[in-house]
Protein backbone atom coordinates (compact mmCIF):
# COMPACT_ATOMS: atom_id res chain seq x y z
CA UNK A 1 0.00 0.00 0.00
CA UNK A 2 2.63 2.28 1.22
CA UNK A 3 4.76 1.67 -2.39
CA UNK A 4 1.77 2.62 -4.37
CA UNK A 5 1.51 6.02 -2.37
CA UNK A 6 5.14 6.72 -3.40
CA UNK A 7 4.86 5.47 -6.40
CA UNK A 8 1.66 8.30 -7.06
CA UNK A 9 3.87 10.52 -5.63
CA UNK A 10 6.71 10.32 -7.55
CA UNK A 11 4.83 10.15 -10.58
CA UNK A 12 2.53 13.66 -9.72
CA UNK A 13 6.06 15.07 -8.57
CA UNK A 14 7.46 14.16 -12.13
CA UNK A 15 4.44 15.58 -13.77
CA UNK A 16 4.67 18.71 -11.97
CA UNK A 17 8.42 19.26 -13.24
CA UNK A 18 7.49 18.09 -17.01
CA UNK A 19 4.62 20.92 -16.77
CA UNK A 20 6.52 23.45 -15.00
CA UNK A 21 9.25 23.07 -17.34
CA UNK A 22 7.70 22.97 -20.65
CA UNK A 23 5.18 26.02 -19.09
CA UNK A 24 8.52 28.07 -19.07
CA UNK A 25 8.26 27.70 -23.36
CA UNK A 26 4.71 27.68 -23.72
CA UNK A 27 3.16 29.95 -20.51
CA UNK A 28 4.27 33.53 -21.20
CA UNK A 29 1.39 34.76 -18.78
CA UNK A 30 2.67 33.27 -15.42
CA UNK A 31 5.23 34.47 -13.40
CA UNK A 32 6.50 37.01 -16.15
CA UNK A 33 9.64 38.33 -13.93
CA UNK A 34 10.35 34.90 -13.35
CA UNK A 35 10.67 33.70 -16.68
CA UNK A 36 12.71 36.86 -18.19
CA UNK A 37 15.14 36.19 -15.56
CA UNK A 38 15.51 33.33 -16.46
CA UNK A 39 15.65 34.28 -19.87
CA UNK A 40 19.25 33.50 -21.11
CA UNK A 41 20.10 30.48 -19.03
CA UNK A 42 19.58 27.89 -21.71
CA UNK A 43 22.70 27.68 -23.68
CA UNK A 44 22.91 31.41 -23.57
CA UNK A 45 20.11 31.72 -25.56
CA UNK A 46 17.78 34.39 -24.87
CA UNK A 47 13.92 33.32 -24.69
CA UNK A 48 12.56 37.06 -24.95
CA UNK A 49 13.27 37.85 -28.68
CA UNK A 50 12.42 40.98 -30.89
CA UNK A 51 11.21 38.64 -33.58
CA UNK A 52 8.33 40.32 -35.12
CA UNK A 53 6.61 41.88 -38.68
CA UNK A 54 4.44 44.39 -37.95
CA UNK A 55 2.66 47.90 -39.27
CA UNK A 56 3.38 51.04 -38.88
CA UNK A 57 2.71 54.90 -39.91
CA UNK A 58 1.42 54.94 -43.15
CA UNK A 59 0.86 51.27 -44.21
CA UNK A 60 4.43 50.40 -43.93
CA UNK A 61 5.59 46.93 -42.68
CA UNK A 62 8.02 47.29 -40.29
CA UNK A 63 10.28 43.88 -39.20
CA UNK A 64 12.59 43.62 -36.71
CA UNK A 65 15.38 43.15 -38.72
CA UNK A 66 14.75 46.61 -40.04
CA UNK A 67 15.50 48.00 -36.58
CA UNK A 68 19.05 46.11 -36.32
CA UNK A 69 21.19 48.40 -35.40
CA UNK A 70 19.51 50.29 -32.54
CA UNK A 71 18.88 49.09 -29.43
CA UNK A 72 15.39 49.12 -29.11
CA UNK A 73 12.60 50.68 -25.83
CA UNK A 74 9.49 48.46 -26.37
CA UNK A 75 6.38 48.95 -24.55
CA UNK A 76 3.18 46.63 -25.76
CA UNK A 77 -0.15 48.64 -23.97
CA UNK A 78 -3.45 50.00 -25.73
CA UNK A 79 -4.56 53.72 -26.67
CA UNK A 80 -7.88 52.73 -24.74
CA UNK A 81 -6.20 52.32 -21.85
CA UNK A 82 -6.07 55.72 -20.36
CA UNK A 83 -3.59 55.88 -17.02
CA UNK A 84 -1.01 52.67 -17.10
CA UNK A 85 -0.23 53.06 -20.38
CA UNK A 86 0.86 56.78 -21.37
CA UNK A 87 2.31 57.33 -17.65
CA UNK A 88 4.40 54.04 -19.01
CA UNK A 89 5.23 55.82 -21.85
CA UNK A 90 6.22 59.29 -20.94
CA UNK A 91 8.11 57.02 -18.49
CA UNK A 92 10.29 56.07 -21.31
CA UNK A 93 10.58 59.50 -22.93
CA UNK A 94 11.63 60.76 -19.60
CA UNK A 95 14.30 58.50 -19.25
CA UNK A 96 15.39 58.71 -22.29
CA UNK A 97 16.09 62.59 -22.57
CA UNK A 98 18.73 61.60 -18.93
CA UNK A 99 20.55 59.31 -21.88
CA UNK A 100 22.20 63.07 -23.56
CA UNK A 101 23.38 61.68 -27.20
CA UNK A 102 23.01 57.95 -25.96
CA UNK A 103 19.46 58.59 -26.65
CA UNK A 104 19.97 58.49 -30.41
CA UNK A 105 21.12 54.92 -30.26
CA UNK A 106 17.70 54.25 -29.09
CA UNK A 107 14.06 53.40 -30.92
CA UNK A 108 11.44 53.47 -28.85
CA UNK A 109 8.28 51.23 -29.98
CA UNK A 110 4.83 51.12 -28.71
CA UNK A 111 3.46 47.91 -29.73
CA UNK A 112 -0.93 47.43 -29.53
CA UNK A 113 -2.21 44.66 -27.88
CA UNK A 114 -5.45 45.70 -29.64
CA UNK A 115 -5.26 45.66 -33.22
CA UNK A 116 -8.71 45.53 -33.19
CA UNK A 117 -9.42 49.18 -32.28
CA UNK A 118 -5.42 50.28 -32.41
CA UNK A 119 -4.93 50.64 -36.58
CA UNK A 120 -1.31 51.54 -37.41
CA UNK A 121 -2.50 54.97 -37.95
CA UNK A 122 -3.76 55.25 -34.35
CA UNK A 123 -1.10 53.26 -32.67
CA UNK A 124 2.09 55.40 -34.31
CA UNK A 125 -0.26 58.46 -34.02
CA UNK A 126 -0.64 57.73 -30.50
CA UNK A 127 3.20 56.80 -29.91
CA UNK A 128 4.06 59.94 -31.48
CA UNK A 129 2.52 62.36 -28.32
CA UNK A 130 5.08 61.08 -26.32
CA UNK A 131 8.35 61.72 -28.35
CA UNK A 132 8.68 62.64 -32.21
CA UNK A 133 10.91 59.22 -32.90
CA UNK A 134 8.40 56.79 -30.67
CA UNK A 135 7.16 54.43 -33.19
CA UNK A 136 3.92 53.07 -32.93
CA UNK A 137 2.64 49.52 -34.57
CA UNK A 138 0.05 47.11 -34.87
CA UNK A 139 -0.67 44.53 -37.56
CA UNK A 140 -2.83 41.40 -37.92
CA UNK A 141 -4.12 39.81 -34.41
CA UNK A 142 -1.73 36.96 -35.96
CA UNK A 143 0.99 39.52 -36.00
CA UNK A 144 0.54 40.77 -32.70
CA UNK A 145 0.50 37.76 -31.23
CA UNK A 146 3.92 36.67 -32.54
CA UNK A 147 5.63 40.24 -31.72
CA UNK A 148 3.85 39.29 -27.79
CA UNK A 149 5.16 35.80 -27.60
CA UNK A 150 8.65 37.23 -28.95
CA UNK A 151 8.32 39.21 -25.68
CA UNK A 152 6.68 36.64 -23.48
CA UNK A 153 4.04 39.10 -22.98
CA UNK A 154 0.89 38.12 -22.07
CA UNK A 155 -2.58 39.74 -23.47
CA UNK A 156 -5.87 39.06 -22.78
CA UNK A 157 -9.25 40.60 -24.09
CA UNK A 158 -11.88 40.86 -21.04
CA UNK A 159 -15.12 41.62 -22.28
CA UNK A 160 -17.33 44.33 -20.41
CA UNK A 161 -20.77 44.57 -21.72
CA UNK A 162 -21.72 47.02 -18.64
CA UNK A 163 -19.10 49.41 -19.97
CA UNK A 164 -19.04 51.85 -22.93
CA UNK A 165 -15.60 50.54 -23.90
CA UNK A 166 -17.24 47.24 -24.52
CA UNK A 167 -13.56 45.48 -23.90
CA UNK A 168 -10.21 46.10 -22.40
CA UNK A 169 -7.36 44.35 -22.32
CA UNK A 170 -5.12 43.04 -19.38
CA UNK A 171 -1.65 43.12 -20.34
CA UNK A 172 1.75 43.00 -18.81
CA UNK A 173 3.56 46.11 -18.02
CA UNK A 174 7.27 46.29 -18.68
CA UNK A 175 9.50 48.27 -20.76
CA UNK A 176 11.93 46.18 -22.67
CA UNK A 177 15.77 46.88 -23.48
CA UNK A 178 16.92 45.15 -26.53
CA UNK A 179 20.32 45.21 -27.92
CA UNK A 180 21.24 46.62 -31.82
CA UNK A 181 21.90 43.01 -32.29
CA UNK A 182 18.04 42.51 -31.78
CA UNK A 183 18.93 40.74 -28.54
CA UNK A 184 17.56 40.93 -24.90
CA UNK A 185 19.13 43.30 -22.84
CA UNK A 186 16.87 43.90 -19.75
CA UNK A 187 13.82 44.71 -18.77
CA UNK A 188 11.63 46.44 -16.05
CA UNK A 189 8.47 46.93 -14.79
CA UNK A 190 6.73 50.37 -15.94
CA UNK A 191 6.16 51.19 -12.33
CA UNK A 192 10.05 51.12 -11.15
CA UNK A 193 11.12 54.66 -10.34
CA UNK A 194 12.60 56.45 -13.20
CA UNK A 195 15.89 56.61 -11.08
CA UNK A 196 16.64 52.84 -11.23
CA UNK A 197 15.44 52.54 -15.08
CA UNK A 198 17.91 55.42 -16.37
CA UNK A 199 20.93 53.84 -14.06
CA UNK A 200 19.98 50.04 -15.67
CA UNK A 201 20.04 52.10 -19.48
CA UNK A 202 23.52 53.81 -18.69
CA UNK A 203 25.06 50.10 -17.83
CA UNK A 204 23.58 48.67 -21.18
CA UNK A 205 23.82 52.15 -23.85
CA UNK A 206 27.23 53.17 -24.34
CA UNK B 1 -62.77 80.41 -6.65
CA UNK B 2 -60.91 80.96 -3.51
CA UNK B 3 -60.83 77.28 -3.05
CA UNK B 4 -59.09 77.72 -6.50
CA UNK B 5 -56.55 80.26 -5.06
CA UNK B 6 -56.16 77.52 -1.88
CA UNK B 7 -55.00 74.82 -3.75
CA UNK B 8 -52.75 77.66 -6.61
CA UNK B 9 -51.01 78.67 -3.37
CA UNK B 10 -50.37 75.36 -1.77
CA UNK B 11 -49.27 74.01 -5.01
CA UNK B 12 -47.33 77.29 -5.41
CA UNK B 13 -45.90 76.83 -2.24
CA UNK B 14 -44.65 72.78 -2.69
CA UNK B 15 -43.21 74.01 -5.79
CA UNK B 16 -40.96 77.04 -3.80
CA UNK B 17 -40.12 74.37 -1.00
CA UNK B 18 -38.76 72.01 -3.57
CA UNK B 19 -36.67 74.97 -5.34
CA UNK B 20 -35.63 75.99 -2.10
CA UNK B 21 -34.46 72.47 -0.99
CA UNK B 22 -33.08 71.85 -4.55
CA UNK B 23 -30.98 74.95 -3.98
CA UNK B 24 -29.92 74.28 -0.15
CA UNK B 25 -28.71 70.73 -1.24
CA UNK B 26 -26.18 69.84 1.23
CA UNK B 27 -23.07 71.04 0.84
CA UNK B 28 -21.19 68.19 1.66
CA UNK B 29 -18.72 67.17 -1.11
CA UNK B 30 -15.43 68.35 -1.45
CA UNK B 31 -13.99 67.42 -5.09
CA UNK B 32 -10.24 68.40 -4.47
CA UNK B 33 -7.65 68.92 -7.35
CA UNK B 34 -9.51 68.10 -10.42
CA UNK B 35 -7.67 67.45 -13.82
CA UNK B 36 -7.84 65.54 -16.87
CA UNK B 37 -5.80 63.88 -18.88
CA UNK B 38 -6.29 63.50 -22.91
CA UNK B 39 -4.82 60.17 -23.74
CA UNK B 40 -5.79 59.74 -27.18
CA UNK B 41 -8.26 61.55 -29.66
CA UNK B 42 -11.28 59.52 -27.93
CA UNK B 43 -10.11 58.66 -24.57
CA UNK B 44 -8.95 60.68 -21.44
CA UNK B 45 -9.09 60.67 -17.42
CA UNK B 46 -9.69 62.48 -14.65
CA UNK B 47 -8.51 62.52 -11.81
CA UNK B 48 -9.26 64.07 -8.18
CA UNK B 49 -9.66 63.39 -4.44
CA UNK B 50 -13.08 63.64 -3.11
CA UNK B 51 -14.34 64.04 0.19
CA UNK B 52 -18.23 63.33 1.45
CA UNK B 53 -18.94 64.89 5.01
CA UNK B 54 -21.74 61.50 5.38
CA UNK B 55 -21.39 58.02 4.48
CA UNK B 56 -22.64 58.35 0.64
CA UNK B 57 -22.09 55.92 -2.77
CA UNK B 58 -21.21 57.21 -5.43
CA UNK B 59 -23.58 55.61 -8.45
CA UNK B 60 -22.87 56.95 -11.94
CA UNK B 61 -20.92 60.00 -13.89
CA UNK B 62 -21.48 61.66 -16.96
CA UNK B 63 -20.49 64.36 -18.90
CA UNK B 64 -21.06 66.50 -22.28
CA UNK B 65 -17.53 65.93 -23.11
CA UNK B 66 -17.90 62.29 -23.89
CA UNK B 67 -20.17 59.54 -25.12
CA UNK B 68 -19.76 58.24 -21.43
CA UNK B 69 -17.48 58.54 -18.02
CA UNK B 70 -16.72 55.91 -15.97
CA UNK B 71 -15.07 54.82 -12.82
CA UNK B 72 -12.05 52.00 -13.43
CA UNK B 73 -9.89 50.49 -11.14
CA UNK B 74 -6.47 49.35 -12.31
CA UNK B 75 -4.42 46.66 -10.64
CA UNK B 76 -0.96 45.70 -11.06
CA UNK B 77 -0.46 41.94 -10.36
CA UNK B 78 2.95 40.21 -11.35
CA UNK B 79 3.53 43.16 -13.86
CA UNK B 80 0.26 42.47 -15.38
CA UNK B 81 -2.15 45.42 -15.88
CA UNK B 82 -5.93 45.21 -15.42
CA UNK B 83 -8.99 47.36 -15.51
CA UNK B 84 -11.65 47.28 -14.52
CA UNK B 85 -15.23 49.28 -14.34
CA UNK B 86 -16.58 49.85 -11.03
CA UNK B 87 -20.01 49.82 -10.90
CA UNK B 88 -20.03 52.16 -7.63
CA UNK B 89 -17.87 53.33 -4.79
CA UNK B 90 -18.88 53.50 -1.24
CA UNK B 91 -17.43 56.61 0.37
CA UNK B 92 -17.22 56.65 4.24
CA UNK B 93 -18.07 60.30 5.92
CA UNK B 94 -14.50 62.42 5.97
CA UNK B 95 -12.37 59.40 4.32
CA UNK B 96 -10.74 61.14 1.37
CA UNK B 97 -11.09 58.89 -1.86
CA UNK B 98 -8.38 59.26 -3.73
CA UNK B 99 -9.04 59.18 -7.74
CA UNK B 100 -5.45 59.65 -8.66
CA UNK B 101 -4.40 56.54 -10.89
CA UNK B 102 -1.05 55.41 -10.82
CA UNK B 103 -0.43 57.99 -8.06
CA UNK B 104 -3.25 56.94 -5.80
CA UNK B 105 -1.75 55.66 -2.32
CA UNK B 106 -4.94 52.18 -2.40
CA UNK B 107 -6.50 51.23 -5.26
CA UNK B 108 -5.56 52.99 -8.77
CA UNK B 109 -8.73 54.50 -9.69
CA UNK B 110 -9.41 56.69 -12.37
CA UNK B 111 -12.37 58.61 -14.12
CA UNK B 112 -12.21 57.44 -17.80
CA UNK B 113 -13.65 59.38 -20.36
CA UNK B 114 -14.78 57.62 -23.37
CA UNK B 115 -15.55 58.76 -26.39
CA UNK B 116 -14.28 62.34 -26.46
CA UNK B 117 -16.47 64.98 -28.76
CA UNK B 118 -13.75 67.11 -29.08
CA UNK B 119 -10.01 67.56 -29.24
CA UNK B 120 -9.49 69.46 -25.47
CA UNK B 121 -6.38 70.75 -25.49
CA UNK B 122 -5.14 72.23 -22.03
CA UNK B 123 -6.06 74.76 -20.08
CA UNK B 124 -9.73 74.29 -21.80
CA UNK B 125 -12.16 72.77 -18.76
CA UNK B 126 -14.89 69.95 -18.61
CA UNK B 127 -17.89 69.45 -16.26
CA UNK B 128 -18.31 66.07 -14.76
CA UNK B 129 -22.07 65.16 -13.17
CA UNK B 130 -21.09 62.85 -10.18
CA UNK B 131 -24.53 61.00 -9.03
CA UNK B 132 -24.51 59.82 -5.25
CA UNK B 133 -27.31 57.48 -3.71
CA UNK B 134 -28.34 59.74 -1.12
CA UNK B 135 -27.25 63.47 -1.86
CA UNK B 136 -27.91 62.73 -5.51
CA UNK B 137 -26.42 65.02 -8.61
CA UNK B 138 -23.65 67.22 -7.62
CA UNK B 139 -21.31 68.66 -10.68
CA UNK B 140 -16.96 69.18 -10.58
CA UNK B 141 -15.23 71.27 -13.23
CA UNK B 142 -11.83 69.67 -14.46
CA UNK B 143 -9.07 71.16 -15.93
CA UNK B 144 -7.25 69.58 -18.63
CA UNK B 145 -3.24 69.57 -18.52
CA UNK B 146 -0.45 68.10 -19.76
CA UNK B 147 0.12 64.20 -18.49
CA UNK B 148 2.91 64.81 -16.19
CA UNK B 149 2.66 68.96 -15.62
CA UNK B 150 2.70 70.27 -12.50
CA UNK B 151 0.90 68.66 -9.86
CA UNK B 152 -3.02 69.07 -9.69
CA UNK B 153 -2.75 71.45 -6.75
CA UNK B 154 -0.50 74.16 -9.05
CA UNK B 155 -1.81 73.71 -12.40
CA UNK B 156 -5.70 71.96 -12.11
CA UNK B 157 -8.85 73.17 -10.65
CA UNK B 158 -6.62 74.31 -8.01
CA UNK B 159 -8.27 73.51 -3.62
CA UNK B 160 -11.62 72.75 -3.13
CA UNK B 161 -14.70 73.12 -5.07
CA UNK B 162 -18.01 72.73 -2.99
CA UNK B 163 -20.84 71.28 -5.02
CA UNK B 164 -22.04 72.51 -7.75
CA UNK B 165 -25.53 72.22 -8.67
Amino acid sequence: MNRIVIVWVVCVLAMVLIVGRAGIGVMPSIGVKNITENATEENGEALIKADFTLVGAGGKTVRASDLKGKYLLVYFGFTHCPDVCPTSLLVMNNVLSHLGKNADKVQPLFITVDPERDTPAIASKYAQNFGKNFMGLSGTPAQIKHAAEGFKVYYSKVNDSTSALGYGVDHSSFIYLMGPDGKYLAHFPSTDPEQEMIAGLRDYIR
Amino acid sequence: MRGCVTIFAKYLSVVVLLAAGAALACDCFEFRNTTAVIASPTMGSGYLSLVSEKDDVLQSLSSDCCDAVELHKTTMDNGIMRMRKLESLPIKAGVPIEILGEKSKGDALHLMLIGLHKNYKPGEKITINFTFAKEKAHKAIFKVVKRGAAPPADDGMAGIQHHGH
